[in-house]
C-alpha cells in the first residue's frame, strides 16, 4: 500500500458545498483519502478505509485579513487540504470532532456570500455573453440561409446554441443552489454533512460529456472540412459521361473549351440536408459561328447548378432562400405561372437568362449566357428531374 | 429603553465579547466562551473567526502582536461600551418580562 494515488474527475459543482463534504467522506470509507484538488481534478491517496469527517469552507485564502484563519482552524483539529476557487476543504484530524467548524447558520450564511455574489456575477456576465453571442449566430445565420442547406452551417448554430445554453442553465443552476444554501441558513438551520450526491454527479455527468462530445466532434467536423478544402481540386474535369444537370452537350453538339483555367469544370458536394449538391461551369467556344453582330466567335457559356433536398418541405425552404440569395446579387426572378415543374422561377436580360426550378426535392438553378433559347435549357432541365 | 441606535447583537458577538472582556489570544476565546457561558455555547472556529474579523472592523475589537505568534485580542472601548449596552438591553427585556412570568427559575414550565 505505498503512495498509491488516483485522480478522479470533480463532477460536482463549486456550489455544491454539502455535496462536496459528503463525496470526500465517502471516498475515505473506500480506502481513498483527499490529498488535493486540482483545476477539474480531485487527487486521492490510498489509504485504510476509514470515516473521517470532510468540511468545505468558504474564503479567499490569499487575503491577508484571512492569513490566521487556516492556523486557527488546525488548533481546532480541522486541517486544510485542498483549495477550489472560494472552496478550502478541511480534514478532521481528531476523527471524531465533535467540535465543527461552524456552530452559527447565521455566521455562517456571511461566510458563504463572497461566493454567492461572485457566482451571481460570473453568472450574469455568462448570460449577457450567451445573449450577445447567441444573437450575433442567429443574425449571422440569416445573412446567409443558402449556407445552412449546402455547409451544414446550421450544425454550428446548433452546437453554439447547446454550447451556451448548457453553460448557462449551469450558472442558473448555481445561483439558485446559492440562495437556497442562504435561506436555509439564515433560518437558522446547519448545512447537511452527508448529503447525496449520487444523482447530482451523475446529472452533470451526463450533461457534461454530452456536451463536450458534441464541441468536439464539431471541431473534428470543422477541422476534417478544412483539410478537405485544401487538398480538394479546385477545379476537377468535367466527365465525358451525361451528368445529371444541365449541360452544354444537351443543347449543342459541336463545341470547343476556351483552355483556361477555372473556367470549366464539374463539383459534386454533399451536406446533411441536401446529400447531391452539384456545380458545373463551362465556358466553351463553337467553331465556325459568330455572335449575332459578327463581332466575335460565339463563346456561350452555362453555370448549371442541381440539388436533391432531403425533402419537399425542405426544397420549396431552399428555392425560397436560394432566390433571395441571389436576387441579392442582381437576378430578377419572375415566377413562371404554367410550368411542368413544380415551381419555376425566370431571370432575363438580352444573352443572359437564369432561372431557378424545383420538381419534388429537386432544385435546379442555371445561369446562362448565349444566344440560345432559355426554354430549351429549361425542357433539358425538366427532363433530367423527370429521369 | 432608552431609543436605540445600536442593532442588537447575535448571542455569538455577545459572548465573544464577553470572554474577551479580558485580553486572550484567539484560540483561548473559544474555551472562554464555554466557561463564561456555563457550557451552553460551543463556538466552532470559523464562527468564531468570522466575529473576531467583523468585530475588528466595526473597532469593538483590536489585535496585538505580542511576539510574532501569538496574537491577542483586547476589547476596545468601543467594544466595552457595545457589550455594557447590549447588557442593559437584554437586562431590560428581562426585567418586561417579570411582572408577567416571574423569576427566570420558575418559568417556562
Amino acid at each position: 500500500m505505498e503512495n498509491k494515488l488516483k485522480r478522479k474527475m470533480l463532477w460536482l459543482d463549486a456550489w455544491d458545498i454539502e455535496e462536496q463534504e459528503a463525496w470526500f467522506s465517502h471516498m475515505s470509507l473506500q480506502g481513498w483519502k483527499l490529498i488535493g484538488i486540482s483545476k477539474w481534478m480531485a487527487e486521492f491517496e490510498k489509504c485504510e478505509p476509514q470515516k473521517v469527517n470532510y468540511r468545505c469552507d468558504v474564503f479567499k485564502l490569499n487575503d491577508k485579513s484571512e492569513n490566521n484563519r487556516i492556523e486557527f482552524y488546525k488548533q481546532s483539529g480541522w486541517e486544510h487540504i485542498a483549495t477550489r476557487g472560494f472552496i478550502q476543504v478541511f480534514r478532521d484530524m481528531k476523527g471524531d470532532n465533535s467540535l465543527e467548524i461552524h456552530t452559527d447558520p447565521i455566521e455562517q450564511a456571511a461566510t458563504l456570500s463572497i461566493l454567492k455574489q461572485d457566482i451571481t456575477k460570473r453568472g450574469i456576465l455568462t448570460l449577457l455573453l450567451s445573449v450577445i453571442t447567441l444573437m450575433l449566430i442567429v443574425g449571422a445565420h440569416q445573412i446567409d440561409p443558402v449556407g445552412n442547406y449546402l455547409n451544414d452551417k446550421f450544425i454550428e448554430t446548433i452546437v453554439l446554441i447547446i454550447a451556451y445554453m448548457s453553460i448557462s442553465i449551469t450558472m442558473v443552476n448555481g445561483m439558485i443552489h446559492m440562495s437556497k444554501l442562504m435561506k436555509r441558513l439564515k433560518s437558522g438551520s446547519l448545512l447537511e454533512h452527508e448529503k447525496s450526491y449520487h444523482r447530482k454527479i451523475k446529472r452533470n455527468k451526463v450533461v457534461g460529456i454530452t456536451v463536450i462530445f458534441i464541441l468536439s466532434l464539431w471541431v473534428l467536423t470543422v477541422f476534417l472540412n478544412l483539410m478537405n478544402s485544401l487538398q480538394e481540386d479546385r477545379f476537377p474535369a468535367i466527365p465525358k459521361t451525361e451528368l445529371p444537370i444541365v449541360q452544354m452537350a444537351d443543347f449543342i453538339d459541336d463545341f470547343t473549351y476556351i483552355d483556361e483555367e477555372g473556367l470549366s469544370y464539374f463539383k459534386e458536394n454533399s451536406s446533411f440536408l441536401v446529400p447531391r449538391q452539384y456545380q458545373l461551369e463551362q465556358m466553351v467556344e463553337v467553331p465556325g459561328e459568330t455572335w449575332e453582330d459578327n463581332s466575335d466567335i460565339y463563346s456561350p457559356s452555362i453555370s448549371s447548378f442541381g440539388y436533391e433536398v432531403r425533402s419537399e418541405w425542405l426544397a420549396k425552404k431552399f428555392v425560397q432562400d436560394l432566390k433571395e440569395k441571389h436576387t441579392y446579387y442582381a437576378e430578377n426572378y419572375v415566377k413562371v405561372p404554367e410550368s411542368k415543374f413544380d415551381e419555376l422561377w425566370l431571370s432575363q436580360g438580352n444573352f443572359n437568362a437564369a432561372f431557378i426550378a424545383r420538381k419534388h426535392n429537386k432544385v435546379y438553378r442555371v445561369l446562362y449566357y448565349g444566344k440560345g433559347s432559355i426554354d430549351e435549357i429549361i425542357e433539358r432541365a425538366l427532363a433530367k428531374a423527370e429521369r | 429603553m432608552a431609543n436605540d441606535q445600536r442593532a442588537p447583537m447575535t448571542e455569538a458577538m455577545y459572548y465573544v465579547l464577553l470572554a474577551l472582556y479580558n485580553p486572550l489570544h484567539g484560540y483561548a476565546v473559544m474555551d472562554e466562551v464555554k466557561k463564561v457561558s456555563n457550557g451552553r455555547i460551543i463556538m466552532g472556529p470559523g464562527t468564531l473567526y468570522g466575529i473576531l474579523k467583523r468585530m475588528q472592523q466595526e473597532n469593538f475589537i483590536v489585535l496585538d502582536e505580542l511576539d510574532g505568534r501569538r496574537k491577542i485580542y483586547h476589547i476596545t472601548e468601543n467594544g466595552r461600551e457595545a457589550l455594557k449596552h447590549e447588557h442593559q438591553r437584554l437586562t431590560c427585556m428581562v426585567d418586561d418580562g417579570k411582572p408577567l412570568l416571574g423569576n427566570g427559575d420558575s418559568n417556562g414550565k
